[in-house]
């Protein structure tokens, strides 16, 4: 581009005003300021979280070595379990309680930049052989209040905050020019009226966009700063920011090109700010929730009760069923007798049959629940702080699809830890020491990088589509003569007195 | 005298029909307000319709569940215990004002034999991301956009006078300052009312026969009065300070800015690094370590032993067979009373953490008056952190109570050792449904002294503030 070009003259002319101006300076150190505390905010609560699986894991590693020793001893001869639920080689209760395992999601090189969901599901669940219900729907101990508030992250500053710095530098892009009477003066020069707006949301993009993408990045960086899952995830972090920021700058410009005062654009925007923050948001939640209520959880309850007590109440039969199929089988190392092993049996049948139907019902309800979510993927797309803020939590791995896709893997691999614990313990095969070692093991997938990248990718065209035809709009409208004449002859005070 | 008082009552009140005149003739302030009301209207109708879709639905889940308690059939008094029963926790009355943190609290709790669980099924677990934007409540646009209102709508009140020459020639004439500010101050008032009335109506219509409803109704309206009004001297007063009146309108703006978004996030933060809670992990793992120290069903456990010697002693018998009660039954509520102690205990601890956080994100209250108005609002609405604790010991009560009556069944019943024998209906029938007695007016009132002390210093600052303005006003 030639360096004389009207763009870049006016460019490097608006960025020299910029840097003379306290308010950028005060901008750029409020923006440093809260994304530091953010990220360490953000920072404490990844750890926690971390901290959390590791206790778990620490516990449950605990715990089956206890097991696993008495198992040791008994097959020594040196000890006697004293119940059938503290016997060591019961597959049953092994599968149920001693043994159960948390499956934990692991945090992502990027976890601190937002809490997301990641405070409503816990970063791990107990996997047991017990019914689904039991553990899927886990949650973790927290303050009700601080969930209400929400937290001061680095998504929150990008969110909320950044769009108010942008609008502070420019809710009077052409109107303080007029108002200060150098808007005649600077058409007079080769200059457009789009150059001239465009230049000024350029130099504000680099100095404010580039001030947030830098300190977000420095706040953020990683034990690893060159992973490529830190690499990726900042990437399309400071992508999202500019994209956004962009979304806001054109706005500020299309406002601007309307000819109204600097203290009505300054009021329309923070209106604006208002609307897509506060009122489209809880009004599309209203809306969402009317069309497509979520699931009732009080009469699941009621619901898995019934089947647990149908169940219950087929058992006896369900018993006799299962001991004319397999009455002859007996296993080489059987592991209880009489009544411990009819009670054994009887419950690992009932947890057979009540699992199946409770599995439908849980389904049903993500079902209803993944109604609600479709329908608000559509209308977030009117409000782009919504946009932002799951785009970022996906980015940090704390939104709903990674979550979802962990909960998925949690599920089948609760499957297989039924289907490997409750046969044993019909069959009557008591566990050896070699059999703790064949445990089903949890191994998380990480979401494919195809998923992340075609969710970011919708969000973010959503947000450069608005942008552009903001910005579309606001050449068209600038490229009228009416426009020019009332752009430099508005009243100077309109709206002044408000 | 009194026709001193009556002078300045009737200029106040000059000024201030003078104020409201032009509030009303203003087209921007009519559509604004209208939108207000529009939402306030429509969150209150939307409110009130899903609390009691969902009050019908938890009090039909918990009738239900009775009934399946009722009809478990016949079975060992313990199995019973285990089978336990879930409590469903009630929607306030109020909860369509203030829905606090219902959507953040688990809607039930299994009570069940051995251990007091946490409550499950948080509301906001199965709503999108909107949800964190905030719900669409009277709260909500009474905390947040009806501070906005009069800020837009009072800031320019002796700014916008000064810029417009009219404030000279106003003192010229003689008018107190103080009778001014009154004046400006009664209009804003009156719309602040305006915008409060709709509330108190609905409120008052929708929790008619509703306990102490209504009566809490009128403590919440005070508190939003007490919050406005705040709002309405510090507008006035910012406004006599400013140099102008956009001075006047960033500043205000500002100000509501860190009070409604940034300050209640910062402050929940802060308050967890300072009193910090334990992870659900390391709350379970604690709470396990703790009940090693009981048996539970392990007969081999030493403190299953020493209970053991303990009871032959006390009866003069050599063998538990010779027991003229059950031992099971002795044993297992030896069992639960040391499970109660323990459980209070880490309860207990973790939910003062709570409170200690809760105090901590109001510190800032008398300044930044959000949090405080959030605390007096929820908690008087029942629907703050405080009201679930309360239900859940309520609930945990209620667990205690069908723990001992089943123990006590096996101990008096019971023909010692007994494998074969169980109870049936008319045992289970001596465990009423559960009831909950929510706490009364009085004790909310306690729990929120601080938080009214907060607001009612926030809104003795702002006058303070304003007439401190006023006295230095220059024309």
């Amino acid at each position: 581009m030639n360096p004389n070009s009207p763009f870049l003259v006016s460019l490097s002319h608006e960025l020299r005003l910029l840097r003379a101006e306290s308010l950028s300076t005060l901008i750029g150190l409020i923006l440093a300021v809260a994304f530091s505390y953010a990220a360490w905010n953000g920072t404490g609560w990844a750890q926690r979280q971390q901290r959390a699986v590791a206790v778990a894991v620490a516990s449950h590693d605990s715990h089956v070595h206890d097991t696993l020793t008495h198992l040791s001893a008994m097959e020594a001869g040196t000890y006697r379990p004293p119940s059938a639920f503290l016997n060591p080689a019961n597959p049953l209760w092994i599968g149920l309680r001693h043994a159960s395992t948390p499956a934990a999601l692991p945090a992502t090189a990027l976890q601190a930049a937002a809490v997301g969901q990641s405070d409503l599901f816990p970063p791990y669940l107990n996997v047991s052989a017990d019914t689904r219900d039991t553990w899927s729907l886990q949650e973790d101990v927290e303050n009700p209040s601080n969930l209400l508030a929400g937290a001061f992250d680095p998504a929150f500053v990008a969110v909320v905050l950044l769009p108010l710095m942008l609008i502070a530098l420019s809710y009077d892009l052409l109107s303080a020019e007029r108002e200060g009477g150098t808007l005649a003066l600077l058409l007079t020069q080769p200059v457009s009226l789009t150059t001239l707006l465009a230049s000024k949301v350029t130099a504000r993009a680099v100095v404010v966009l580039g001030g947030a993408s830098l300190f977000s990045a420095l706040a953020l960086v990683s034990a690893d700063p060159f992973s490529t899952d830190f690499l990726l995830r900042i990437g399309l972090w400071t992508t999202l920011i500019w994209a956004y920021g962009l979304f806001w700058l054109a706005l500020c410009a299309a406002i601007s090109s309307q000819g109204v005062s600097s203290a009505a654009g300054a009021l329309i925007l923070c209106g604006m700010w208002l609307l897509f923050q506060l009122i489209i948001p809880t009004l599309t939640g209203v809306l969402a929730q009317t069309v497509r209520p979520s699931p009732s959880r009080a009469s699941m309850v009621s619901e898995i009760r019934t089947a647990q007590d149908q169940a219950r109440q087929r058992s006896n039969a369900s018993l006799a069923h299962y001991l004319r199929e397999h009455g002859d089988e007996h296993p080489d190392t059987p592991v209880l007798h009489g009544h411990d092993l009819d009670d054994a049996r009887r419950r690992a049948l009932i947890l057979l049959d009540s699992n199946t139907r409770i599995e439908r019902i849980l389904d049903e309800q993500e079902m209803r629940r993944q109604d609600q979510l479709g329908l608000v993927a559509w209308l977030r797309f009117l409000s782009p702080p919504v946009l932002m803020q799951d785009a970022l939590s996906e980015v940090a791995g704390s939104g709903e699809i990674r979550l979802r896709h962990f909960h998925a893997q949690a599920d089948s691999f609760g499957a297989r830890w039924r289907t490997y614990f409750l046969p044993k313990a019909l069959r009557n095969e008591a566990l050896s020491s070699g059999d703790y070692a064949h445990f089903p093991v949890f191994d998380y997938q990480g979401l494919p990088i195809s998923k992340l990248i075609g969710e970011i990718a919708s969000i973010l065209t959503g947000l450069l589509v608005s942008a552009a035809l903001l910005g579309l709009i606001t050449h068209r409208r600038l490229k009228k003569p009416a426009t020019r004449e009332q752009l430099l002859f508005a009243p100077r005070h309109l709206m002044s007195s408000t | 005298m009194e026709r001193a008082n009556n002078d300045a009552i009737s200029d106040i009140l000059v000024i201030a029909r003078k104020e409201g005149l032009e509030l009303s003739r203003d087209r921007r302030l009519r559509w604004l307000f209208a939108c207000l009301l529009v939402l306030l209207v429509g969150a209150l109708a939307q409110g009130w319709q899903t609390n009691d879709a969902e009050s019908q639905e938890r009090a039909s889940a918990q009738h239900a569940n009775y009934q399946q308690w009722l009809e478990q059939g016949a079975r060992n008094p313990h199995s019973a215990a285990h089978y336990g029963v879930h409590a469903f926790k009630p929607i306030n009355p109020l909860a369509f004002i203030d829905p606090g943190v219902s959507a953040f609290v688990g809607i039930s709790v299994w009570l069940e034999a051995h251990k007091q669980n946490e409550f499950q099924f948080r509301p906001a677990r199965d709503r999108s991301s909107l949800h964190r934007f905030g719900e669409l409540t009277p709260a909500l646009l009474l905390q947040t956009l009806a501070p906005l209102l009069l800020i837009l709508v009072g800031f320019a009140g002796f700014a916008g006078e000064r810029e417009n020459g009219t404030l000279r020639q106003l003192l010229s004439l003689g008018v107190s300052r103080r009778r001014l500010l009154a004046g400006k101050a009664l209009a804003l008032v009156g719309l602040m009312g305006a915008m409060i009335v709709p509330i108190t109506v609905a409120g008052a219509l929708l929790s008619i026969g509703t306990g102490d409803a209504s009566q809490r109704l009128l403590a919440l309206v005070g508190a939003y009065l007490l919050y406005l009004g705040g709002f309405v001297f510090l507008t006035l007063g910012v406004s006599a300070f400013a140099r102008s009146a956009r001075q006047a309108l960033l500043v205000l703006l500002a100000f509501w800015l860190l009070n409604c978004f940034v300050l209640p996030r910062a402050m929940t933060d802060l308050a967890g690094h300072l009193a910090p809670a334990p992870t659900g992990a390391a709350f379970i793992q604690a709470l396990t370590d703790a009940r090693r120290a009981t048996f539970g069903h392990d007969e081999s456990h030493p403190a299953f032993i020493a209970f053991r010697e303990k009871v032959l002693r006390d009866y003069g018998v050599s063998r538990t067979a010779d027991l003229p009660v059950d031992f099971r039954g002795l044993a297992l509520r030896e069992d639960d009373h040391a499970g109660y102690r323990i459980h209070d205990e880490h309860f207990g601890h973790l939910w003062a953490i709570y409170d200690d956080q809760d105090s901590l994100r109001q510190r800032l209250g008398w300044l930044f008056p959000g949090s405080s108005i959030q605390a007096v609002s929820a908690g008087l609405a029942g629907t703050d952190t405080r009201n679930h604790v309360h239900f859940a010991r309520a609930a945990e009560a209620h667990r205690r109570v069908i723990q001992e009556t089943m123990s006590e069944n096996l101990i008096q019943h019971r023909r010692n050792g007994d494998p074969d024998y169980s109870a049936d209906r008319r045992l289970w029938a001596h465990i009423p449904p559960f009831a909950y007695t929510p706490p009364s007016l009085d004790e909310r009132l306690t729990w929120q002294t601080a938080s009214l002390g907060r607001l009612s210093l926030w809104l003795g600052g702002c006058i303070a503030l304003s007439l401190w303005a006023v006295h230095r006003l220059r024309p």
